[in-house]
Formats: structure tokens, C-alpha cells, sequence
């Protein structure tokens, strides 16, 4: 897993569109998280 | 000073040479592509956290010295953890950019989404302390995810010696520098033919540093080139610079440019000699190789190996 997610191989254009979507997916996750934590102090 | 404004598709002159060429003609036949940083697509994502992170100033004040603490230091701590994923980012994409490198000293994308774990712990005070604690874990491998860890391990150095590609690479460092400072003092004359005509000369010398990176022991071959003639372009271009900038003296325009062809033909010389070299080195092994193979009778006899022809 961590040597797909480092980007040291050559994927198949499936499996990085599938990354793309996981890291994009995770990054509005963190950035809804923050700004839920900065809003209300909690979740 | 005013710059002529250009870009990608702006139209350049017709003849970069000389400052007697009438105009634009419209079409655009050199680009200026300006160098040359390699840029990780995601660079601009941490940007979003620290906006993201933005309430956590106003609900500093008013709550007290805990609320105080608790607001600027997470905003604080968000805003950190973002500028070190960035520069991971940076790191990673360098990294990715150069077929022989080594792995960043600080793990930078790591040490961020922990941070960022921490800045969301300290922020989440109305979750207490085992919410907190969750909320900062969860925070920290979202961002994990999100960016993707450093590159662990050196690429490409397989068979180098440590100390030369050390030293291969404070030249291109060096050299790098000098490139720099040449773009930055021909941007002073806000002519874009000129700076086009500089960037030119740098990727000429840029391939040379290419060749030097993948093969390290190139280096004293080299470094004349890095050092003597790069030291002396960025002279002349600064002296150039200031000829032009006070006397727009198009005499000295033509030698200058004379010169960068000059330099441009020799770096590119150089540049295919390394390359001729690499590829001999390559031959010689592969004849080695296959002497001692047909020597401890591995390798069939190539005649043996070609097929009979079909019976008629």
C-alpha cells in the first residue's frame, strides 16, 4: 500500500485514478474536518 | 522597470538576434518558458487547510487565556503543518524530476500531517481530552492520505560512490545558482527576446547538468564548464546589463549574443561527448559480459541459433 501511495511504481491509468480519488477524497475530509473543529470546537 | 508583457503564447520577435528587428510579427515561434522548478500538482492543496483553519482566530478572543492558547495555537499549528507539506511537496516533486536522487533528510509531508494532527487536537476543546485525541489521529492520517508520504528511499544511485555524487551535485547546486543569477540580472533590461535568448542558453546548460547527475564520475570532464564559462556568462551578462541599461549599446547586444551561441555550441558539445561516453561505458560491458558468458559456454554459438531453411 505505502509503495502505491509513495507513487514509486508505474500504476495502471486505473489504479491512479483510483489514488487521485482517495487523495482528493481525504484531502476535502481534513479540510471539512478543520473547519468544523475551528467552527464549533468539536466535530 | 516596465517589462514587455509575454508568455507562452505571446508573439515573439522575428529575429531574437537583433534589436533592429521591426516588431512582432504575430506568430509565435520561440516561447518563453520560464524555468524551470519542477511543480508537484498538488502543491497548491495546503493552502486550503490554513483557510480552512481561519475561524480558529476570531474564537481566540474573547473566551479567555485557555481559549486564547487554544485558538492561536491551532491556527498556528495548522498554518505549520501546511507550509511543511508544501515544502515536502516541493521535495517529492525535485525528487521525482531527477533520475538519480536521494531521499529528503526531514520527512517533511510526515512530520506536517503530524503536526496537523496535533494543531486539530488542541483545537477540538470542546470534544475533551479522549475526543481530542481522536479528532488529531483522524486529522493526521486524513492528511497522510491526502498528500501521500515522503519518498523513502535514494533513487537511481545504485553502483555510485557517495562522496562523488556529493560533490556532483554542490557543482549542479553551484551551476544552478549561477543560471539564476544570470535570468535575474537579464530581466533588468525588460527586453523578452533577451530573456528568452537566456533561457535558451540555460537549458543547453541544464542538459549538461543532466548528464553530469546520471553519471556523477562526468563531473571532472565537466567542470570547467560549471564553473569557468558559467562564471564568465554571468559576468558578461551583468556587464551587458548595465551597457544596455545605460546606453542600449546595440554593438555590445550583438557580441553578447555571440557569445551565449558560443557557450550554447560548446555546453551542447560537451553535453553529447558525456553521452557518447556513457554509451562506449555501456558497450564495453556488454562485450565483456558476453565474452566471459561464451567463455563458460552459456551463450549458444549465434549460428547455432539460426533457424534451418524450410525444406522446399
Amino acid at each position: 500500500m505505502q509503495f502505491i501511495l509513495s507513487g514509486n511504481c508505474i500504476p495502471s491509468p486505473e489504479a491512479k485514478m483510483s489514488l487521485k480519488f482517495v487523495r482528493t477524497l481525504a484531502f476535502w475530509l481534513a479540510f471539512a474536518l478543520t473547519l468544523s473543529v475551528a467552527l464549533k470546537g468539536t466535530v | 522597470m516596465a517589462q514587455r508583457f509575454g508568455g507562452k503564447y505571446s508573439p515573439q520577435p522575428m529575429d531574437a538576434g537583433t534589436s533592429d528587428s521591426p516588431g512582432y510579427s504575430g506568430v509565435a515561434p520561440g516561447r518563453t518558458v520560464t524555468a524551470a522548478e519542477p511543480v508537484h500538482p498538488l502543491a497548491r492543496r495546503p493552502v486550503w487547510l490554513i483557510v480552512a483553519a481561519i475561524p480558529f482566530l476570531p474564537s481566540a478572543f474573547g473566551g479567555g487565556p485557555g481559549a486564547l492558547i487554544r485558538g492561536l495555537g491551532a491556527f498556528a499549528l495548522v498554518a505549520g503543518a501546511a507550509f511543511l507539506i508544501r515544502e515536502g511537496l516541493k521535495a517529492e516533486a525535485a525528487w521525482q524530476a531527477r533520475s538519480a536522487a536521494r531521499r529528503p533528510v526531514l520527512p517533511r509531508k510526515i512530520l506536517g500531517s503530524i503536526v496537523f494532527g496535533l494543531g486539530l487536537g488542541l483545537g477540538a476543546g470542546q470534544a475533551g481530552m479522549l475526543g481530542a485525541i481522536a479528532i488529531g489521529a483522524v486529522a493526521a492520517i486524513l492528511a497522510l492520505t491526502a498528500f501521500g508520504p515522503d519518498p523513502l528511499r535514494d533513487k537511481g544511485m545504485e553502483g555510485f560512490d557517495g562522496i562523488q555524487h556529493d560533490r556532483a551535485a554542490r557543482a549542479i547546486a553551484e551551476g544552478e545558482k549561477r543560471l539564476t543569477e544570470m535570468r535575474e540580472a537579464i530581466r533588468r533590461t525588460g527586453d523578452i527576446a533577451l530573456s528568452d535568448r537566456v533561457e535558451r542558453f540555460a537549458r543547453g546548460a541544464q542538459a549538461l547538468f543532466r548528464a553530469v547527475e546520471q553519471d556523477p564520475g562526468d563531473l571532472a570532464l565537466a567542470r570547467r564548464y560549471m564553473g569557468v564559462y558559467l562564471d564568465g556568462a554571468r559576468d558578461a551578462t551583468s556587464r551587458f546589463v548595465e551597457l544596455w541599461i545605460a546606453h542600449r549599446d546595440t554593438a555590445a547586444r550583438t557580441a553578447y549574443e555571440a557569445l551565449l551561441t558560443d557557450l550554447e555550441t560548446d555546453f551542447a558539445s560537451r553535453t553529447r561527448t558525456l553521452i557518447e561516453g556513457g554509451r562506449q561505458d555501456l558497450t564495453l560491458e556488454i562485450e565483456v559480459l558476453r565474452e566471459r558468458l561464451s567463455r563458460e559456454g552459456l551463450r549458444a554459438d549465434p549460428v547455432a541459433e539460426t533457424p534451418p531453411p524450410p525444406e522446399s
